[in-house]
């Protein structure tokens, strides 16, 4: 007897595992949880801004590409103000997930590159579409450049990128933005990818600063989801 | 399948799964690690790669050079570059490098799984496409395989040690439990042996209720040993003395002139001392010291000279007559006259009676009062003329001459050599009428005539030739179980020699191992007066014989049953009353509750009673109310009655 219950039990937790390890397509951000995470972790005050983004992005949902960008970019410069990483964090470069992004009302470019992408991946915006891209910022007219971080819509893999700045409130395309010289780019192509057992979510002290951010954003409910 | 089988098998199957669970873990392990470890360097390298590529000219040949490059260099099994749209700029990739030392079963179920490295190549804004990064393989696998296999060997290696510690604790633990099974088998045959208590707290519980087992009965025994003996030294015992009273030597001397062997020189010894001198009118103490003294010292006598004759009665006969009985006797003349000796010995002082003694042989044609009064006269006729030695029937005189000597070597030899022996069979049966077993009798061809034991025994003892006589007539036996289709048993009484000559033992111990459906069928007994005087030898000699299947008795039993030490534990499997105890059992009531009481005793220890001599057979409702199993039959059993 004691051996059948043990057998079934060990059935379920395999059916459970390998549930777990459906596949994911479209990404989603889970309000409730979101919200959740951010009154819990900063106070309820800053809960009403999640709030706003759901209601911003819902109204976003059956407008133009050009409108959605616009939109969120508009929505972020709006409700969170720039600063470095030090101030906020008191780290030297922290990536920051939307939730404590809003949470503190600051972030950096990352920061904000990361929201944006979160977001119009909400919005329906392909993966492939989207790039996060380190430039090189020349500051005001100055010599002067500084490593940056931006989002890239590209309406085709081969066409000149619309780019969301975080110092910028302007969507312009990356020709027009002489003050950035692009040096790399990614997406969350290989991690969440439909179909791909994620190899590495098992050890999160061995993540890079992107997995890592990216599993952070699990816990806050944003994910793909089938 | 025995314990320590059971337990081996048990032991086998830990090991062989210890080992199978511990190599799996150890490859499902590794597996899993090797693969995280190889997706990382493949995500960095995809990365590493994607960051250079972004830099370069867009030049197909300059990337695919690249590419190449790090492919030949480094340890990838796969680099492929795509342009934005999916189309392939480079390929460069290896098929799967299948390593020979490791087995394909164990390359199948442990290569590691690995998803490609993926990165983006930009080309300034505008995206140009993504390459895809394979680490090689082949070589983990490999590494795998030597890994395991070292752990296998090293495992097998703990195990053979496991195993070896293990044999010997399990014989250290299971040796208690075959004391423990040799004991609950001895139990099961009716043997009451106590065992040394072992340690295993289980096994100790078991052995200790067996050894209460064991003590009770022991003590039911002794306790029933005693009430019996009280009760028949109540009728048959002279209290002066400490020896048998007349009744009980009448009795005797009736069973042995009834239902013993005639051919044979059976001897009645009688000692007198004169009463002239008024010994016994002196203290009673005194007087009683003494009688025991001279008691004792016959019994000395009959002990020293017990390898020549078979049995001994002695009894006070009258107030200053004791009588011996010896069945079987050599010299009985060198017996009287240690009797005679030892007498005037411890009748040395000044107004110390006369001591008188005549031996008579018992005689075909014998009744218990013409022996008596043949004794007597001739006692009588040596006290008138002051005889200073014993007075000895001419029958028993010849002294043996050199010449008979050689005749019966000579022809004792050749029966034992040519196997001239056979037995008379007399049937043992129960209340029903059916035959127990066969009471076997040997008889020997002696000059072309078959002679009853009596007639030689004697002479066989005292040429040392009665042990091999008898395993002749054992042999002869069992020769005849085998020939004959019948499933009865043979009885066959042992004499003292016999349980004395190891070699003689080890003969029929040979004998038997080779026929063991024989050795079922043959029940061997010997005196109760050897066995108590052979309390070792004895219980030897039931252990050995029980073990081979072969049943074990004893006969004469009666006089000195309670001195039998431990008979609880010898397992006997029935006693065979002297038949001087049937001889008037029907007018003989304080008999009855003696052998009624012994019967139960022995039905206690699952020990069988018969009775020997009885020849009427209209006792059989007495003897079944006494507890009486059978009565050995007083006629022979020719050899084509045994056949049907």
């Amino acid at each position: 007897m004691t051996f059948y219950k043990f057998a079934l039990f060990c059935l379920l937790l395999v059916a459970l595992f390998v549930s777990g390890q459906r596949t994911e397509s479209s990404l989603n951000i889970e309000f409730d949880i979101l919200e959740r995470s951010v009154s819990t972790n900063y106070g309820a005050d800053k809960a009403s801004v999640v709030n706003a983004l759901a209601d911003t992005l819902l109204a976003l949902k059956n407008e133009s590409i050009e409108a959605k960008l616009i939109g969120v970019n508009s929505f972020f410069d709006e409700h969170v103000e720039y600063a470095n990483d030090p101030d906020v964090f008191n780290e030297k470069d922290y990536w920051a997930t939307p939730s404590e992004l809003l949470g503190h009302s600051k972030g950096d470019c990352e920061d904000f590159a990361i929201a944006k992408y979160v977001a119009l991946l909400h919005l329906g915006v392909a993966s492939e579409k989207l790039r996060l891209i380190y430039v090189k910022a020349r500051i005001g007219r100055s010599r002067m450049t500084q490593a940056h971080m931006v989002l890239g819509y590209y309406d085709m893999p081969s066409s000149d990128p619309l780019v969301l700045d975080s110092l910028v409130s302007n969507v312009l395309p990356g020709s027009q933005r002489t003050d950035l010289i692009p040096v790399f780019s990614f997406n969350d192509s290989g991690i969440w990818q439909p179909g791909q057992v994620n190899q590495t979510s098992n050890s999160i002290s061995r993540l890079s600063k992107w997995r890592n951010v990216i599993e952070r954003m699990k816990q806050e409910g944003i994910s793909r989801r089938s | 399948m025995s314990i320590i089988k059971e337990l081996w098998l048990a032991i086998v199957v830990v090991l062989v799964v210890a080992i199978i669970g511990s190599v799996s873990i150890y490859g499902v392990t590794t597996k899993h690690y090797v693969e995280e470890q190889l997706y990382a360097k493949n995500i960095d390298n995809a990365t590493m790669l994607a960051l250079t590529l972004s830099k370069l000219e867009k030049d197909p040949v300059t990337l695919d050079l690249f590419i190449m490059s790090q492919f030949d260099i480094g340890h990838y099994s796969a680099i492929i570059l795509k342009d934005a749209n999916g189309a392939i700029i480079s390929d460069h990739h290896q098929s799967f490098q299948f390593n020979q030392n490791s087995p394909r079963w164990f390359a199948n179920y442990f290569s590691p799984n690995l998803e490609p490295g993926v990165a983006q190549v930009s080309d300034g804004w505008s995206q140009y496409g993504t390459i895809y990064v394979e680490a090689d393989t082949g070589f983990i696998v490999a590494s795998m395989w030597r890994a395991a296999y070292r752990l296998v060997i090293g495992l097998l290696f703990i195990a053979f040690l496991a195993g070896i510690i293990g044999a010997w604790f399990l014989r250290k633990i299971l040796r208690p439990l075959d004391d423990v099974v040799y004991q609950a088998e001895a139990f099961q045959n009716m043997r009451f042996i106590k065992s040394k208590v072992p340690r295993t707290l289980e096994l100790k519980r078991v052995v200790n209720a067996m050894n209460f087992l064991a003590q009770k009965s022991k003590m039911v025994m002794e306790k029933e040993n005693t009430r019996l003996d009280l009760m028949r030294h109540k009728t048959q015992f002279d209290d002066e003395s400490g020896l048998a009273n007349r009744d009980y030597f009448i009795l005797m001397l009736k069973g042995q002139l009834a239902f013993r062997d005639t051919q044979g020189i059976n001897c009645v010894f009688l000692i007198r001392f004169t009463v002239e001198q008024g010994f016994l009118r002196i203290p009673a103490n005194e007087k009683q010291t003494r009688l025991r003294e001279l008691a004792s010292a016959i019994n000395g006598v009959l002990q020293d000279n017990h390898h020549s004759f078979t049995d001994s009665r002695i009894a006070r006969l009258q107030k200053n007559e004791f009588a011996v009985l010896l069945t079987e006797t050599h010299d009985a003349s060198v017996i009287a006259y240690a009797f005679h000796n030892i007498c005037t010995e411890i009748f040395c002082n000044p107004n110390d009676p006369e001591i008188f003694q005549s031996v008579v042989k018992l005689r075909a044609d014998d009744s218990v009062s013409s022996v008596l009064m043949r004794a007597d006269t001739m006692l009588n006729e040596a006290q008138s003329s002051e005889l200073a030695y014993p007075s000895i029937e001419s029958e028993l005189m010849h002294n043996e001459p050199i010449e008979e000597e050689r005749a019966w070597t000579e022809v004792l030899t050749s029966a034992i050599t040519h196997a001239k022996v056979e037995t008379f069979n007399y049937p043992v049966l129960n209340a029903k009428r059916q035959v127990i077993h066969y009471q076997a009798w040997a008889g020997v061809d002696i000059n072309g005539q078959l002679r009853q034991s009596g007639y030689y025994t004697h002479w066989a003892r005292y040429l040392d030739l009665l042990p091999q006589l008898e395993l002749t007539t054992i042999t002869f036996l069992i020769k005849y179980i085998n020939s004959n289709k019948a499933q009865s048993k043979f009885a066959f009484l042992c004499s003292e020699q016999f349980l004395l000559d190891n070699e003689i033992l080890a003969q029929l111990h040979y004998q038997l191992n080779a026929n063991p459906n024989a050795a079922k069928r043959l029940c061997f007994e010997v005196r109760e007066s050897t066995a108590t005087r052979f309390p070792e030898a004895f219980k030897q000699f039931c252990s050995t014989l029980k073990v081979k299947g072969c049943e074990v008795g004893l006969k004469r039993v009666g006089e000195s049953f309670s001195q039998l030490i431990n008979i609880q534990e010898l397992g006997l499997d029935y006693v065979k009353i002297d038949s001087g105890f049937m001889a008037d059992i029907d007018s003989n009531r304080a008999n009855h509750s003696f052998l009624q009481g012994f019967c139960s005793l022995a039905h206690t220890f699952g020990i069988k009673v018969y009775a020997d001599g009885v020849n009427r057979s209209d006792h059989q409702e007495l003897f079944s109310e006494l507890g009486i199993d059978g009565v050995v039959s007083h006629i022979e059993v020719i050899e084509h009655l045994l056949d049907d």
